[in-house]
């Protein structure tokens, strides 16, 4: 936690006022009004409208003394009305100075925290936020695909809009910002204006924001998917813009988990302003990103003590000055030597720690520690007190709520699965993560833990798992075994014919994730005709294959294969429409001439001829092909008339000409 | 440190709106499309759609915010754009002299309205703002004008009148400084629309001007222009008197036009029609926005953008005055 001086403006109207909007009140020195109505109205996101959220931004600006300043608004209804009986909208504003901003490394949603925490703004002076630490675990587990095209995309320079996201509540975009931000180097949050909404009809200033619909210019749009998927596809500009954008996506791509946190704990570190307007910032942004990390600092050893205590007493001297790492440690060592006394003490001291909250990197060395320990204990040992409440201590000290798989995995190794008849302490820690409640861990944690636990245990979960939440595992899971027990699970509630599992599917892109996550070769084309399979019911029918491959994004090669394979009598047209639409729209030609054209002659060829047999078939394609020749001929005739003549000419030349040939005929008829 | 310029206005504006806080330029915008939907005789067959997916998505919005949820809009703080197409009745196929035998395909009048809503008190501001800039922008570059005034605003009128002075103002010195209009006038057509005719007290006021032989009262656009000079007439601030002398010194008289408007109309009861006992079709819920009381019957909401329209479009839509 730290603290920081903001500034501070009320944005909006009094009550009953016939004014327009304008700062209300704010803080006085160093920045005068002019400056708050200046700033507030350059990034202004949109009329806040009835039934809207909250709305979250951050803005940014140069004070007449030449500092650089970070704002962050946060917009809400007021509960008065103006003098025409309107309610109207207020803005609570804080602005800090760049140069405390890196210091404590502060995040967006640390800031609004710390705006909401502290309630009202007093006057005139500044006000004091507290604000919290830079948590790199927290955002690195709101990563998603969307992120990283969001952060890939804003090094053009250009605005990035999601849409799609309407339902998310605001926190929830903010956490999305924030992430999307901790994917760049932390010197770009200098000029970074992001917003929770954005209304698109309002001309803003605002390079990430959410919003209905995207701005018709040059804005890059991204979709928000359920799984949090998305792909860059399409960049304008050179193609070194469009490389280097793919490449910083593509590189982000092999950061997962553990990796991710230690790569925002690095950008965090990047802390000289650069900005969106100047390509070399942009790019050594990449070359920044393709470094190797830093090795982690060694731990700080124990400081040796004057004079040598005895350990009980050395502990109560030297407790409170601890790290919780050495603490950890010496609670293990006192468990190894059985020294009862001082694991008392010890275990008291750790709960208190673990109550309190830890640092991040604190609970990640905790995690390690727990990890690479060889300590392991008697079945006989299990019942004793000091373990019932060591144990829970610990889980509180090594997790936060909601756990997620991520965590675990940093703690469990893969042969803690088999059973002996000693367990060791990341058995105890798995066995007493299954106990904690329902809310305080993720369904894909859950399920990953039930597989630790021992096959009933799993059983028993997967029976009770909604299906949104074994879907929602299915996609979190970062391990194997549980993902392809999830996996299967859902096929097997598939083929039960449910309706909402196949709902749930469809809108989830049929699991090409996770399945590309467990199988490769025949055996993921075996999962993906199973899914199809289920999915499209008995009797199949070529509508409900259409269905699934207009829902599949960007369908892949297996996928394609397993379509094929599953494809019911007379669906060759749709399979080859999807298949050939689903490549238009990878080249970025839909909506183009050539993509319309080739919409048009797909659905020419797919309009059903009348039970033909195969010789009828052929014999009926080379009459369309020569039927379509001649009127082709005459189109490219009369073009080239048109062109030379131009149409009215060429129009007024056969009516001369029909009626030249009408005397002809009368003359020689006569 | 640099400023990323706001994503383009993707049109520039044929029409700009301007008028003081409160005048009601967003509420006669949502109105605009239920007028388009509910008009008889010679303006019938109209309607509106959004020139690209944000501006449908606002037509829709500002449509069901009216309709559905029966509330105002909410107080514009920041410019907003507005790319819509107006599209008319199709006329009647026409025969041409070179293919007499056949009728040329039947062509609906299609208008380009791109408007530019702004926070009504951005011109009252001494200060620079880069909305206000914006706004002048748009009004130097329109070529039609609707200018929103409110009669209803309580010893407000001195606001009305530094609102369009100042406007009038930065667009002439724009317009005018140079040589190309060498009459000294401004060259749009504009609008001129008294807002608000459904308040109970703005009805009583133009009782002598309103024609009640309607299913609901409506001032004759004939009598538009004496009942404005009353308004202005009435408010005891010295500069009201000012602001009609204003408009006709800028504008060329003959491409001046008043109208009477009100975006929701006046309360008409299912079964027994209009009472002009119980005209207001307004609801005050504490604690809630303003409600609309009953059917919305916007009144000459559409004629100011249809005779622009047939200013600014003659030889598509047919000019008539």
């Amino acid at each position: 936690m730290s603290t920081v001086r903001a500034q501070w403006a009320i944005h909006g109207k009094l009550d009953r006022s016939w004014e327009e909007y304008a700062v209300i009140d704010s803080s006085h020195e160093p920045l005068a009004r002019s400056d708050f109505t200046r700033i507030i109205d350059l990034f202004k996101s949109g009329t806040m409208e009835a039934h809207e959220q909250t709305k979250v931004g951050t803005s940014y600006f140069t004070g007449a003394d030449g500092q650089s300043w970070v704002g962050l608004s946060r917009q809400s209804e007021s509960d008065s009305r103006d003098g025409l009986g309107r309610i109207f909208a207020i803005t609570e504003f804080v602005c800090v100075p760049w140069r405390e901003l890196p210091a404590s490394r502060v995040s967006y949603r640390a800031l609004y925290d710390a705006l909401n925490k502290r309630g009202g703004l007093p006057g005139p002076q500044p006000v004091i936020l507290e604000v919290a630490g830079y948590d790199a675990a927290y955002l690195a587990g709101k990563v998603t695909d969307i992120a990283r095209a969001a952060a890939a995309l804003l090094l053009t320079g250009e605005h990035v809009c999601v849409v799609g996201a309407d339902h998310l509540d605001f926190r929830e975009r903010l956490d999305f910002l924030d992430a999307a931000a901790a994917l760049l180097p932390y010197g770009f949050r200098r000029e970074l204006a992001v917003s929770t909404w954005t209304s698109s009809s309002t001309r803003h200033r605002i390079r990430l924001s959410f919003a209905e619909v995207a701005p018709p210019d040059s804005t890059f749009k991204l979709q928000w998917r359920p799984d949090g998927s998305a792909r860059v596809h399409d960049v304008p500009g050179s193609e070194r813009i469009r490389s280097y954008v793919m490449q910083y996506e593509e590189t982000l791509r092999g950061y997962q988990g553990q990796a991710m946190t230690n790569l925002i704990g690095f950008l965090a570190g990047q802390i000289e302003p650069r900005s969106f307007e100047k390509p070399e910032d942009c790019r050594s942004a990449l070359s920044l990103l393709r470094e190797p990390l830093p090795e982690p600092q060694p731990k700080p050893r124990p400081q040796p003590l004057p004079k040598p205590l005895e350990p009980a007493v050395r502990d109560q001297h030297t407790m409170s000055a601890k790290s919780p790492v050495q603490l950890l440690e010496d609670v293990l060592d006192a468990f190894r030597r059985w020294d009862r006394p001082r694991l008392g003490q010890l275990i008291l001291r750790l709960r208190e720690l673990a109550d309190a909250g830890i640092p991040d990197p604190d609970r990640l060395s905790c995690r390690q520690l727990v990890r690479t320990s060889r300590l392991r204990f008697q079945s006989y040992r299990l019942n004793l007190p000091e373990l019932q409440s060591f144990v829970p201590s610990l889980v509180n000290l090594l997790f936060t709520a909601p756990v997620q798989t991520g965590d675990i995995m940093e703690v469990i190794l893969p042969e803690d699965k088999e059973r002996r008849p000693t367990l060791n302490l990341r058995q105890l820690v798995c066995e007493e993560l299954a106990l904690l409640p329902g809310d305080q861990l993720s369904p894909a944690a859950k399920l990953l833990v039930a597989d630790f636990s021992g096959r009933k245990q799993l059983q028993s979960m997967l029976s009770e798992m909604a299906d949104e939440k074994l879907m929602e595992a299915a996609y979190e899971l970062q391990s194997e075994v549980p993902t392809r027990i999830a996996v299967d699970e859902i096929i097997r509630r598939l083929f039960q014919e449910k309706s909402n599992m196949i709902d749930i599917v469809g809108q989830s892109n049929y699991l090409l994730r996770p399945i590309r996550f467990i199988a490769s070769g025949e055996e993921r084309i075996r999962y993906y005709r199973n899914v199809i399979n289920a999915c499209l019911g008995s009797p199949p029918r070529p509508e409900g294959l259409e269905t699934i491959l207009r829902q599949v994004s960007e369908i892949p090669e297996d996928f394609r294969a397993a379509a094929v394979l599953e494809a019911p009598p007379r669906s060759s047209s749709v399979l080859l429409t999807a298949i050939v639409m689903d490549d238009v729209r990878r080249q970025g030609l839909e909506g183009t001439p050539t993509g319309i054209a080739i919409d048009d002659r797909l659905s020419r060829m797919a309009t059903p001829a009348t039970e033909p047999t195969q010789t009828d078939e052929q014999t009926d394609d080379q009459d369309d092909d020569q039927d379509d020749e001649k009127p082709r001929r005459l189109n490219r005739v009369r073009n080239t008339l048109e062109g030379l003549f131009g149409v009215r000419f060429f129009g007024i030349l056969v009516f001369v000409f029909a009626i030249a040939m009408t005397v002809v005929l009368v003359v020689r008829l006569r | 440190m640099a400023l990323p310029s706001p994503n383009p206005t993707p049109h520039e504006p044929d029409i700009a709106m301007w008028g003081g806080v409160g005048s009601g330029k967003t509420a006669f915008l949502a109105s605009l499309s239920v007028a388009l939907n509910r008009a008889e005789g010679a303006n019938e067959g109209w309607r509106i759609i959004g020139a690209d997916d944000v501006s449908n998505s606002e037509l829709t919005r500002l449509r069901t915010n009216l309709l559905e949820h029966r509330i105002f809009p909410r107080p514009t703080d920041v410019l907003t754009s507005y790319n819509w197409l107006v599209i008319g009745p199709p006329t009647r196929g026409r025969r041409v002299w070179w293919a007499p035998w056949k009728r040329h395909p039947a062509r609906a009048p299609k208008i380009t309205f791109s408007f530019l809503d702004g926070p009504g008190g951005l011109f009252g501001k001494s200060e620079y703002s880069v909305s206000k800039e914006e706004l002048i922008k748009s009004l130097v570059k329109s070529r039609g004008l609707i200018y929103l005034f409110d009669p209803d605003r309580r010893g407000q009128i001195s606001d009305a009148f530094k609102n369009l002075d100042v406007a009038l103002r930065e667009v002439e010195s724009q317009m005018l400084g140079d040589d190309k209009y060498l009459d000294g006038k401004l060259p749009h057509y504009i609008a001129v629309c008294i807002t608000k005719y459904d308040e109970p007290n703005i009805l009583r006021l133009a009782e002598e001007y309103t024609d009640h032989g309607l299913e609901l009262p409506r001032v004759p656009d004939d009598q538009a222009r004496d009942f404005f000079r009353e308004v202005l007439a009435r408010d005891l601030d010295q500069n009201a008197g000012i602001i009609m002398r204003l408009l006709e010194a800028s504008f060329h008289e003959s491409r001046i036009k008043y109208f009477v408007t009100s975006s929701i109309g006046m309360y008409a009861d299912p079964d027994k029609g209009f009472d002009p006992d119980d005209p207001s079709n307004i609801i005050d819920v504490p604690g809630q926005d303003q409600k609309i009381r009953g059917a919305v019957h916007p009144i000459n909401i559409m004629e100011p953008v249809i005779w622009l329209g047939r200013m600014l479009y003659p030889k598509t839509m047919g000019r008539e005055r």
